[in-house]
């Protein structure tokens, strides 16, 4: 067996997980979980989606087990089903979460227009050419500086949340309240959107020092983001009125503000830009990869596999997917509807999570004989209890609640987007992806074949 | 199934092809890494060291601590060297096994796609 010479450990691991998962629009999805919680009582809702997203955690690690590979998501559902339901699943997730890279622009633009005084409108072009720019430079953020950046930065939200809590002596209303089930069981499904990216991290399987790192470090990651994002809900809800927090998209600079003025506005707009920076980064690169292997393996036009002659990075794609960026910000920016895209990533982050479910339970009917490094405990219990869970979430997502009547316009608006998605993404792959294979094919049918010994025509057609 | 020899008669071709295109090397000039391909039923390996881009040498056997690690059949690494086969599609299908950096995979592939665009 051969072993490489660059190895990443579990520290890398869990921070890139955890990095990946902390993003500007966490916060305001953090306030949208309080929202529908009683007194300050959010936490517990944030508590109980990352030990939901334990479960999930296992599922991947079973999957990444058997194929070790950035194709990821893709390959695990091909594998247990079909090409076909492979690309609309996969599909749908990369452009969701391009979506929700424009609404993480908006917000963090909202977060620069409050500290400068310069138009919102002009944060969102920086920003989005900004790391266009750094995409296709190709500039990845080495392990030690991803270590360094995202430890620094949870390290500021838990001190920052304990200086609140005894600033304010832990003066708590009902900080243990569960309130209805209803309320508590769509925080729960609104929850799930915080820990989003946790999972990115299983290609970097293929660079670990043993492939177990993988699933501990999903889980490293979760817990380290329930513990931040529990302590900082009870810390904002209590010095600042949740009425106030739960109507802005930057609620963690107000908080910022309550707590030392100017100065607190200016540390949440630097936490801001590195939790952005870094899930920007990460976002952008793995979808453009994602276009650029869809475009590879002929289910997207051929300009998408392009490179760029200096820096091998996927120029034609990472401008693509930063256009549909730079029209979700805007839409948001002149309709102020950020909460879509909130509910918007909950809800895909719940479908990824069932497929992921029903891919292990699938895999295991398919391919007993495949080995599997890691094998999920308790037999079918916990992929079967993943694809109910995340269900039902996925259902609690769109159902309006009494008490947040408010929010019914966004998850109405936030299903049809889903379901426009899921339309286009369904015709692309029946008819257009098929169209698409069979023009590629019939032109490498045509080219000659190199290798000596063998047939003159026909051997670059996909097998 | 290929043979030891047919493997390194590709990764000849291969090298010259490398070595040639132009595009190639300057995209890849900044890329100095040793490279195992390792044929997946016989278990046999190859050692592969680019440097600034170039091919500098190839070898039977697995020498010296790699950068990257790929695993494929032997028909596969002897098409995928005479730029017979479009390696993506069989990554992404999950028969070839690629071990490396995420932008070490994207280079990989890269190869391929510029000196051979149509395969």
């Amino acid at each position: 067996m051969t072993e490489l010479r660059k190895k990443i450990r579990l520290r890398t691991v869990v921070s890139a997980g955890a990095g990946l998962a902390l993003a500007t629009v966490s916060y305001t999805s953090n306030m949208q979980v309080a929202s529908y919680m009683p007194g300050d009582s959010g936490w517990m809702a944030i508590v109980i989606a990352g030990l939901v997203s334990f479960l999930a955690a296992f599922c991947f690690a079973e999957l990444v087990g058997m194929f070790p590979t950035a194709a990821g998501i893709k390959l695990f559902i091909e594998r247990a089903f079909s090409e076909k339901a492979a690309l609309v699943f996969a599909t749908v997730y990369m452009t969701i979460s391009v979506a929700v890279v424009g609404a993480e622009t908006f917000i963090l633009s909202s977060v620069l227009a409050t500290a400068f005084p310069i138009p919102r409108i002009f944060w969102i072009f920086f920003f989005l050419i900004v790391i266009a720019l750094i995409n296709i430079r190709g500039i990845t953020m080495a392990g030690l500086t991803q270590d360094i950046t995202t430890y620094t930065m949870f390290a500021a939200l838990i001190g920052l949340s304990v200086y609140a809590l005894i600033k304010n002596d832990f003066q708590l209303v009902t900080p243990l309240s569960p309130g209805g089930g209803m309320g508590m069981a769509q925080a729960v499904a609104i929850g799930v959107f915080l820990y989003l990216g946790f999972e990115w991290v299983t290609p970097l399987a293929e660079e670990t020092t043993d492939f177990k790192l993988i699933p501990r470090g999903m889980f490293g990651a979760i817990i380290l983001l329930g513990l931040s994002y529990a302590l900082f809900n009870i810390a904002m809800t209590s010095t600042v009125s949740k009425a106030v927090l739960t109507k802005s998209p930057i609620p963690h600079v107000l908080f910022g503000q309550a707590l030392f003025g100017k100065a607190g506005i200016m540390v949440m707009m630097i936490m801001s830009i590195l939790a952005s920076v870094t899930t920007f980064n990460a976002g952008v690169m793995t979808a453009s990869r994602f276009v650029y292997a869809m475009a590879r393996d002929r289910a997207l036009p051929k300009v998408f596999s392009n490179l760029h002659p200096t820096y091998a990075t996927p120029w034609p794609a990472i401008v693509a997917l930063l256009a549909v960026s730079t029209v979700v910000s805007l839409v948001v920016h002149f309709t102020g509807q950020y909460k879509v895209l909130i509910f918007l990533g909950a809800a895909v982050e719940c479908m990824i999570y069932v497929v992921m479910g029903a891919s292990v339970i699938g895999l295991r009917k398919r391919r007993p004989e495949l080995q599997r490094v890691f094998k999920v405990p308790f037999g079918w219990a916990v992929p079967v209890a993943v694809v109910i869970i995340y269900g039902l979430l996925f259902a609690l997502i769109f159902v309006p609640d009494p008490a947040n009547p408010s929010d019914a316009h966004a998850q109405m608006l936030a299903l049809a987007a889903l379901g426009a998605v899921f339309v286009l993404t369904f015709g692309y792959v029946f008819w257009i992806v098929p169209a698409l294979r069979a023009k590629y094919e019939a032109e490498a049918r045509k080219r000659q074949k190199r290798r000596p010994g063998r047939p003159t025509t026909a051997g670059a057609a996909p097998q | 199934m290929a043979t030891s020899t047919e493997i390194l008669t590709a990764l000849a071709d291969y090298q010259v092809q490398c070595n040639g295109n132009q595009r190639l090397r300057k995209m890849q000039r900044d890329w100095t890494k040793l490279i195992h391909f390792v044929a997946k039923e016989t278990g046999e390996g190859f050692t592969m060291d680019v440097v600034k881009g170039e091919i500098t040498g190839f070898r039977a056997g697995l020498d010296g601590t790699p950068d990257v690690v790929v695993t494929a059949r032997s028909e596969d690494l002897c098409d995928m060297f005479w730029g017979d086969l479009n390696p993506s599609q069989k990554y992404l299908r999950g028969e070839i096994q690629v071990k490396a950096s995420t932008e070490d995979v994207m280079r990989l592939d890269a190869i391929t796609m510029i000196i051979w665009p149509e395969a």
